[in-house]
């Protein structure tokens, strides 16, 4: 016997005389039920209070009771159950598996179902406990949705996992050609300078192909160092070589290194460091590595005259701040994702010279100095390359 | 003081009954714990409303999740005030089952506010996560600005109920 089969039988009646034998049997199956303790019926008067109950011992106490308070799962259906009971609303309002939280307990569920008990004209509540169904039906909603996710994130690594794989080769063709244009260059003009024929040429022609050779090969060296410094970064073997630096120092050789770059000497360098900043505990030769790398890029993607402004300071909330601003062409949102992951940048890099890894190292030594690397940027308003460090790494002594 | 029903629905496994319990008691597990039918819980706050500190109570239901919005989800909104619904940020079919509930109560509860959060805000790591989960199209669909909200590190959670707390004593609900 279910709860549905009584709304029936209760409902459906067509006439007084025929349905009383009915609803004996259906009284006698309700009590049966009753007596097991998993079923009761309330019904409710117009003042949704509990008027009376059937069944179910442990709620007897509860006549006379507000019935939102006795079940709560009927707070916001004032409306809904007026409707029910003025026959405007011909479905019963009906909520399977309700629980309420109590911390620390197994949820108790019980089904709930209101309708009109046309015979009375008052609302019926029919309250089933779900018990032994309902913990089963959890057990196989929990191993459903586990499966579910399991396979879903099974899905997403594997997508990420292609992804990756293809960016690493997308990057090794980039890196390949990279480093042969370089090497083009060494090869082909240490030929020229072996052949016999070299001896013709005059010692200003041979100091141009040596001097080719050279920086070719500065450049390769260059591009060694930063693939290594971003492999050691990518699996943590990258070690700081700490102490207390001098920030002013710092970024006036950066800026005098980066005025002589072949990109650099068109550009308007101007730098507003703080003079008065205390020593920093970090490592020297990386922290111009961040900034020659952020000013090179700078140079690189700025027009000719355009000025390209270094700060370095002291936030209000203590921590150091070092940004590199441009008047360069700037970049959307998408781009800049692409130019801060290492191994997805080349592709746009490939325009420029260089290796196209400054952002993704700058980032990462930035975070092994326990801050991190912001990019401030739109088409057409230049970019700001802006890295926090901590501000305890500032000397104590003098907090400024 | 008149009690509101708070409807938290979404797929499953999205973080509904995490966002819940960082609101509630202000605590997470990582562990999950399928959430069978709906539980109750009930909560008091203190919001902020028209500059006067307010209180509201809340019947907040934690309905069971499912990929899309059935005849059960749709019985168990019957009466709401308002519903939170909830997507995962890390899913890519977050923006699509997000708006198929958003449909879904604007026509079971038409004229009741809804609050859009996206959760598990704390593994995206873009730059915009807005632009790059394509928020904006569901501010402009709905009229609702989506949120973005961990309960892992509570961000955004106490923010989204509070919402629609103000949003309910602004319609006069
Ligand atoms: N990282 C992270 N994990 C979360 C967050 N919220 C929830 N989770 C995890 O996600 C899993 C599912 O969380 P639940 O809150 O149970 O999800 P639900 O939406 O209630 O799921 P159903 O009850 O099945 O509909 C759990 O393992 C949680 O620990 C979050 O903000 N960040
Ligand atoms: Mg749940």
């Amino acid at each position: 016997m279910t709860a549905g089969g009584m709304q029936d039988a209760s409902r459906g009646a067509p006439h007084a005389g025929a349905a009383l034998g009915e609803e004996e049997a259906l009284l006698w199956a309700a009590r049966s039920l009753f007596s097991r303790g998993d079923m009761a019926i309330a019904l409710l008067d117009a003042d949704l209070r509990v008027a009376q109950i059937l069944g179910g011992e442990k709620f007897a106490a509860v006549v006379g009771d507000d019935a939102l308070e006795v079940f709560p799962a009927l707070i916001g259906c004032e409306e809904t159950l007026e409707r029910i009971r003025s026959g405007a609303e011909p479905q019963a309002l009906s909520f399977e598996n309700i629980s309420i939280h109590s911390d620390g307990y197994a949820p108790q569920y019980v089904n709930l179902r209101v309708y009109l008990d046309p015979h009375s004209g008052h609302l019926a509540l029919v309250l089933q406990d779900a018990g032994e169904t309902a913990r089963l039906q959890r057990n196989l909603v929990q191993q459903r949705n586990e499966l579910a996710l399991a396979r879903q994130a099974l899905e997403t690594a594997r997508d990420e996992a292609l992804a990756a794989s293809r960016a690493k080769s997308s990057f090794l063709a980039n890196i390949s050609h990279e480093l042969r244009t370089p090497l083009n260059v060494v090869i082909g003009n240490a030929e020229i300078l072996r052949r016999p024929r070299a001896a013709a040429l005059s010692s200003a022609e041979a100091a141009d192909y040596a001097g080719d050779i050279l920086s070719s090969g500065e450049l390769l060296l260059d591009l060694i160092n930063d693939l290594i410094d971003l492999s050691r970064a990518e699996t943590g073997d990258l070690r700081l070589s700490e102490s207390w630096c001098d920030l002013g120092f710092i970024a006036h050789q950066s800026l005098r290194y980066a005025t002589r770059l072949e990109d650099g000497r068109d550009k308007r360098f101007v730098e507003t460091a703080d003079p008065h900043l205390p020593p920093f505990w970090g490592d020297e030769r990386r922290l111009k590595q961040i900034l020659l790398n952020l000013l090179s890029n700078a140079a690189k993607f700025s027009p000719p005259g355009g000025a390209i402004t270094l700060r370095v300071e002291r936030e209000p909330e203590g921590r150091l701040l070092l940004e590199v601003a441009d008047e360069g062409p700037g970049l959307d949102p998408s781009e800049l994702e692409v130019a801060l992951e290492p191994f997805g940048q080349l592709e746009s890099g490939k325009r420029h010279k260089g290796t196209g890894l400054g952002l993704p190292i700058v980032k990462s030594l930035a975070r092994f100095h326990g801050g991190d690397l912001q990019i401030v940027t739109a088409p057409g308003l230049g970019l700001r390359a802006q890295v926090r460090l901590p501000g305890s790494r500032f000397s104590p002594g003098d907090s400024a | 003081m008149k009690t509101h029903k708070i409807c938290v629905l979404g797929d499953f496994g999205v973080g509904k009954t995490s966002l819940i319990r960082r609101y509630v008691f202000n605590a997470f597990a990582q562990d999950y714990h399928a959430t069978l039918g709906v539980n109750l819980y009930k909560y008091e706050d203190e919001i902020l409303f028209e500059e006067e500190p307010t209180r509201l109570r809340f019947m907040i239901w934690d309905v069971e999740g499912a990929a899309e919005p059935g005849p059960h989800a749709e019985r168990y909104v019957v009466g709401a005030s308002a519903a939170l619904i909830v997507g995962d940020a890390t899913r890519a079919t977050a923006l699509q089952t997000v708006s198929a509930y958003a449909e879904m109560f604007e026509e079971q509860a038409p004229g009741r506010p809804f609050a859009l959060a996206f959760n598990k805000a704390d593994l995206i790591a873009a730059p915009d996560p807005h632009a790059k989960l394509g928020l904006q199209e569901l501010d402009a669909r709905f009229g609702v600005e989506p949120l973005l909200t961990s309960a892992l590190t509570g961000a955004g959670v106490r923010e989204a109920f509070r919402k629609l707390g103000e949003q309910v004593l602004a319609y006069g609900l």
